[in-house]
């Protein structure tokens, strides 16, 4: 029993010492600067919410989410409907052709963004998809898709050809079979799937950082990422644009934390 | 005759309204700009100019033989790859049998140890940029422990360390994660017949557990690897690739070589090569797996 309450007291710590980043990060983030710079490990002598308003409204948080937002639901609604749909006709395929376009799209899971990076930038800007958020969305369809169709063809290898058959000579067509037999039954995986593509596009900085360059488009990572470098001097401002970028995430995390565990050691053990 | 034709081509619509949305993406964003790096790894583009000259194999002679900054930066990664992939299966491994105890906080650890996973690596980087050159140091002072006031970020020649650190509080979790299935997956009889054998916990985690795990060790060493080659965006906030270009990893060598020194003739052939290397390590692992595989 005493053993028992010793490894609580032990794992407690433990837990303790891993969030100390985000712990100090938070009680600097109510300082004044002069304060913080005085002691980064004392208690705020008095709470400074105001530091929250001044960055709020200097990262132009409400539209850095809403952009974030956008490109999110967007992106990633896209790429699970468009995966779904050409990992199901994949799966279906007689012959070799199926195999030879599964290894077609899942090419570029091999291949690192660096690769493509510099023409994709060129191109961009002769399609003038620069500095577009619609553009964005575009690619990250492309580019998110790959790994999605892999996840969904995977699943829908093992689903029974019955269903489909009986929906058929029910006179269904194709598409009615696909959107009212199949898609209710990929729930589980598209949990999956929309758990990861949302993780990756919310976080996503370097393909966001090359096309969106304009203020007024760009995500929380591309703000915090210029506004931490602007306020290198003002660590307690810049602390906040750290914690007013992370909480949506948390938030959302915490809420759901074990649909996203599982969903995220799921696909990674898949890709 | 011509029933069976229209058929035919009925079922090629079909297929093109199923595959065609993603295909011409897919093209446009990925084969279209891989072929283009290709091409353009033979030529002294600059990226401003619309015109270029063909220059053979010049940009990957050079690469390899004349600019010391990719051949550091492909060491650094080297490096800093081996070190994380080492930490993170360790690290994962432990802190698995951690929350897979009896401990009656087993369930909240397991939230907080996953949590930097959800964080975007640019903010985890700034986070601990600041914990170091602060909170770190101040503690150091005041407690007398001079290991704290060390400048971890300052000094090139160590400067991996603290970055494989920051690499493994961010990505632990997830390892974690993958482990702790591969632990609830071990059949209770199986434990319970070791115990009768009088084996002891020792004995018991390398002649069974660790050997049950080889399928979740076989994952996370897979994922591990290649994240660590393609590392980014927390370099580039927690160092920004210094101090003294100490810490470029070859994905920040590549964006700087084309976006900052403006060479993309040059950037695009590193990106190729960038991208051999992880296609043999990719295919290397495949071999390893189906090695693996068959033996089990």
């Amino acid at each position: 029993m005493i053993r028992r309450g010793f490894g609580e007291i032990v794992a407690v710590l433990l837990a303790l010492l891993f969030l100390l980043p985000i712990l100090f990060a938070l009680l600097n983030s109510f300082k004044t600067n002069g304060e913080m710079l005085r002691s980064f490990v004392s208690w705020p002598e008095t709470w400074q919410f105001g530091n929250y308003k001044q960055v709020w409204k200097d990262m132009h948080y409400p539209r850095a989410l809403w952009n974030t937002v956008l490109v999110t639901l967007f992106g990633v609604g896209f790429t699970l409907l468009f995966s779904a749909m050409a990992a199901y006709r994949i799966s279906r395929m007689k012959g070799s052709r199926g195999f030879w376009l599964l290894m077609f799209f899942t090419l570029s899971m091999m291949v690192p963004f660096q690769t493509i990076m510099i023409p994709l930038v060129k191109l961009a800007s002769e399609l003038n998809l620069m500095n577009s958020r619609f553009g964005l969305v575009l690619m990250i369809i492309a580019l998110f898709s790959p790994f999605t169709i892999f996840l969904y063809r995977g699943f829908m290898t093992q689903l029974p050809a019955e269903l489909e058959e009986a929906a058929r000579i029910d006179g269904a067509n194709v598409y009615q079979t696909f959107f009212r037999i199949i898609v209710p039954l990929l729930l589980p995986v598209t949990a999956t799937a929309a758990v990861l593509n949302v993780l990756w596009v919310w976080n996503d900085f370097i393909l966001s950082f090359l096309m969106l360059q304009r203020e007024e488009v760009m995500t929380l990572q591309l703000t915090v990422y210029r506004y931490f470098g602007t306020y290198s001097q003002q660590w307690n401002l810049a602390l906040v644009s750290l914690i007013l970028a992370a909480i949506p995430v948390l938030i959302i995390y915490l809420m759901l934390q074990k649909y996203i565990i599982k969903g995220v050691a799921a696909g990674a053990v898949k890709g | 005759m011509s029933s069976g034709a229209s058929s035919k081509l009925r079922k090629f619509g079909i297929t093109l309204s199923f595959i065609g949305p993603i295909c011409i993406l897919y093209i446009c964003f990925f084969v279209v700009p891989l072929g283009g790096s290709f091409l353009y790894s033979f030529t002294d583009w600059d990226g401003l100019q619309s015109t270029f000259q063909w220059v053979g194999f010049r940009n990957y002679t050079d690469m390899l033989w004349n600019s010391g900054d990719f051949r550091d930066s492909f060491l650094f990664t080297l490096k800093f790859s081996a070190l994380n992939i080492v930490l993170v299966n360790v690290f994962g491994v432990l802190l698995a049998l951690l929350v897979d105890s009896k401990l009656k906080s087993k369930y909240a650890l397991r939230v907080i140890f996953f949590s930097p996973n959800v964080i975007s690596l640019i903010v985890v980087g700034f986070l601990w940029k600041f914990f170091f050159s602060s909170v770190l140091y101040e503690m150091g002072t005041k407690l007398g422990w001079d290991f704290l006031t060390y400048s971890f970020l300052g000094n090139p020649d160590h400067i991996l360390y603290p970055i494989a650190g920051v690499s493994l509080w961010s990505s632990v979790g997830l390892a974690m994660v993958i482990y702790l299935a591969g632990l609830q997956g071990i059949p209770g009889e199986l434990k319970e017949a070791m115990h009768v054998d009088g084996a002891g916990s020792w004995t018991r985690f390398w002649k069974m557990t660790l050997p049950l795990l080889m399928p979740a060790i076989i994952s996370n060493v897979f994922l591990t690897t290649t994240n660590s080659f393609k590392v980014f965006d927390l370099i580039l906030s927690l160092t920004g690739g210094g101090p003294a270009n100490s810490s470029q990893s070859l994905a920040i060598n590549i964006y700087r070589e084309a976006f900052t020194a403006n060479s993309y003739g040059s950037g695009t052939a590193r990106s190729i090569v960038f991208c051999l290397f992880i296609v043999i390590v990719m295919l290397v692992q495949f071999r390893v797996m189906r090695s693996k595989e068959v033996s089990a």
